[in-house]
């Protein structure tokens, strides 16, 4: 095997990390319903569950991007149908301003995305993992936090 | 014994009495009854039939008086029953029933009191004269549209010159109390009053301002629709306030919004049927014998708008051959709903019992998809139809639905046999998807309750939770949750109830420990927090030195109503309220777990 090949079969079987923020009331419902519903989607997706999508400091977006994560999704509840009134309305406008300073920080806004997913939606989650999935792995690691990183005492 | 008081006796029984009453008022207490046909509570008497005749014995000039009309007096003596007022109500009658031998409470009485059909000219006119239309017209409604027109034999009741009247408000209190059903109002009003349709009964029959709305309505009791009241309407009418004996009528209540504060919430909003006039090839609103699976079942219930008499709304006539359409709109991806309603295969084969039991030389045909006969007895059921051949069971759908030659041809496939049918059909019954309520996916909001695509409300956990939903003391009962059957409807209910009732049965109520803390070393009293709480959970707290002085303001948080959402430690500035359970350094540590 010569060693092109080998960084090809090395980079397809490079699997993206992705970093899921979700709701506990509809996306993580969500969630669960398309695992009771043996409905497949990619292990890339490691989900960290929280009270409500308002409940997402940005911070916790920053801190998996330096950790690693090659991709972040917050997904909460559909507008409207918040567990908590109105949480996600103040998600959705937090982030969608810290999007715009993601550019900023030298990360690519399409690593971050924003979706909503109701408890009903098992077949939409599932199928949603495997979009971005696809997509994380078409922008390839992000290694931007990295580089800078190197050489400081982590 | 004060003056008012009088002391009179009825058929040998003694009474005393206040002053002002009438005979028949007197009797009416005593429970005698004494029959009427002009007399009507709402209005004075008039003494026009004189069919309350009753036989004064002693006490005043012996003889015979309308009970209605003459005064009770002291020391009256009176015979309701006597052999001379049995001969004067037969003569009166039988003078009557000359007139009116149409009317049907004539000709009871008639019998009762044996009158034999005089030779006289019969008239055969329902109205026997008494007035009392004119009366209740012109003294209730205050309109006096009807009156008394000619002269002697050419007497009768009629509008001002007999033309259409448009003083008339078409009340129909005249028609109401029309002791022979003479009288209606549609004939002299120029705008008579619209028919309202029955909703309970789908629209089939019709029913009155003032309705009791459906027969085990809860409470029992009728309710005055005030769109469509004349008294509403017009000012005038009035006539259920002056009838209502227990005064129970009240025209300037006011709907009201009443506040409660409640520990839990049952939802159970029901479901309404799709809308089959969608699916134009089946022609339901386009042809009258094409009904849908409730109307059917007004039309072959007993306390329904026919006495359960089936007939076709077309023409009245009994339908010999009649076609169920299962699955009109249910597993239907396109233009339907996907999923199956799960009761319209068990009420369709009760349905062909039915009609077998009220037509019993008919055939039914049923078109299904699948028998879906899940449930306890149920598929014996269904059994029984089949092998007591109550109708025949075609697995396929229909293409069309025409009429040809006064029957209803319903074209369809047999994929059993593999061919084309063509029922030549009398009525065709079509069993429509249940769908939740109208309006439930707002109200849904408004509970913070989940629902799926379709509107059905979700349930915390679908297998372990199934009557709860994710906001702690609200639970769902019956068809906005899932098409349900009855008894799933009442087992589901009844899980609920005890759901509920758990819940507040207790001195003590549970909460997620999960809530937010106030860090009060940092917190600088911004209450930006305040501003995001949905559940107005942020208090000021007021810290004092020890001379008592206010210090500081700071935001505390009401354990009892925070929910934990988190919103207020997001947004604090100097990160001084944290969510247990989910404190920063909790979530820093779940992310650094995942990173490399």
């Amino acid at each position: 095997m010569s060693k092109e090949q080998q960084n090809k079969s090395e980079k397809s079987q490079w699997q993206p990390r992705i970093v899921a923020f979700l709701c506990n009331w509809c996306s993580y419902a969500g969630a669960d319903l398309a695992g009771m519903s043996r409905r497949g989607y990619p292990a890339a997706i490691k989900v960290i569950r929280v009270p409500c999508s308002g409940k997402v400091d940005p911070m916790f977006v920053l801190k998996s991007f330096e950790r690693g994560a090659d991709m972040v999704l917050v997904s909460g509840c559909h507008p409207g149908d918040c567990h908590y009134a109105s949480g996600n309305y103040h998600a959705r406008r937090k982030l969608l301003a810290f999007r715009e300073l993601l550019d900023f920080l030298g990360i690519d806004q399409r690593r971050f995305k924003i979706s909503w997913v109701s408890a009903a939606e098992g077949a939409k989650w599932s199928s949603l993992v495997k979009e971005i999935t696809a997509e994380a792995q078409a922008l390839g690691p992000f290694e931007t936090f990295a580089t800078m990183l190197q050489g400081e005492p982590s | 014994m004060t003056e008012k008081t009088i002391k009179l006796t009825i058929d040998n029984q003694e009474v005393q009495t206040e002053a002002g009453q009438t005979i028949l008022d007197v009797a009416k207490s005593l429970s005698i009854e004494i029959p009427t046909l002009c007399y009507h509570p709402a209005v004075p008497s008039a003494g026009a039939c004189r069919i309350c005749v009753v036989e004064i014995t002693a006490g005043a000039r012996g003889g015979l008086v309308p009970a209605c009309s003459y005064p009770a007096q002291d020391g009256l003596e009176i015979q309701t029953d006597s052999e001379r007022v049995r001969q004067s109500r037969k003569m009166t009658l039988q003078l009557l029933l000359a007139r009116s031998p149409g009317a049907k409470i004539i000709r009871e009485m008639a019998e009762q009191y044996g009158c034999e059909e005089l030779p006289l000219e019969r008239k055969d006119d329902d109205c026997i004269m008494c007035g009392l239309c004119v009366r209740v017209c012109q003294q209730i409604i205050g309109t006096a549209a009807v009156c008394f027109a000619g002269r002697g034999p050419d007497r009768e009741v009629s509008t001002p010159y007999k033309l259409l009247s448009d003083v008339c408000i078409g009340c129909g209190a005249c028609a109401f109390v029309c002791p022979t059903g003479a009288i209606d109002p549609a004939e002299f009003c120029s705008n008579p009053l619209e028919k309202i349709a029955n909703e309970f009964n789908c629209g089939i029959d019709n029913r009155t301002p003032v309705h009791i709305p459906f027969p085990q309505a809860v409470p029992n009791k009728p309710v005055l629709d005030r769109d469509n009241c004349i008294h509403f309407r017009t000012g005038g009418c009035g006539v259920c306030k002056e009838t209502c004996p227990a005064g129970a009528i009240d025209y300037e209540m006011e709907d009201q919004v009443v506040e409660e504060d409640v520990g839990a919430i049952i939802v159970a909003t029901g479901y309404k049927l799709f809308d089959t006039k969608v699916f134009e090839e089946y022609g339901y609103g386009k042809y009258p014998d094409v009904v849908s699976s409730l109307e059917f079942e007004r039309m072959v219930s007993a306390s329904g708008p026919t006495d359960g008499q089936l007939y076709r709304p077309s023409d009245g006539k009994e339908p010999k051959t009649i076609v169920f359409l299962q699955c009109i709109g249910s597993r239907r991806e396109k233009g339907g709903v996907p999923y199956c309603s799960k009761i319209c295969c068990m009420y369709t084969a009760k349905h062909t019992i039915l009609y077998k039991h009220k037509v019993h030389d008919g055939q039914a045909f049923v078109f299904y998809m699948d028998i879906r006969s899940a449930g306890k007895n149920y598929e014996e059921f269904v059994r029984r139809v089949l092998t007591e051949k109550m109708a025949t069971y075609l697995r396929g759908r229909v293409s069309k639905v025409f009429p040809r030659n006064g029957k209803l041809v319903v074209r369809g496939a047999d994929t059993l046999s593999g061919g084309q049918v063509e029922i030549s059909a009398d009525m065709v019954v079509l069993a429509p998807a249940m769908q939740p309520s109208p309006g439930v996916q707002e109200l849904a909001q408004k509970l913070r309750v989940g629902y799926d695509q379709h509107g059905f409300l979700l349930e915390a956990h679908p297998k372990l939770r199934p009557v709860e939903t994710n906001t702690a003391g609200i639970f769902l009962a019956g068809a906005c949750h899932s098409p349900q059957d009855i008894p799933d409807c009442v087992a589901q209910a009844s899980a609920a109830a005890s759901k509920a009732l758990g819940l507040v049965s207790h001195k003590q109520l549970t909460r997620e420990p999960t809530i937010g803390v106030v860090n009060e070393l940092s917190c600088n009293g911004c209450f930006e927090c305040e501003n995001v709480c949905a559940y107005k959970a942020i208090e000021h707290k007021e810290l004092r030195d020890r001379a008592g002085n206010l210090t500081a303001i700071l935001a505390h948080i009401n354990e009892g109503l925070c929910q934990g959402c988190g919103a207020c430690a997001v947004t604090c500035r100097s990160k001084s309220i944290e969510v247990q359970g989910y404190r920063d350094d909790q979530m820093f540590a779940e992310i650094n777990a995942i990173g490399r």
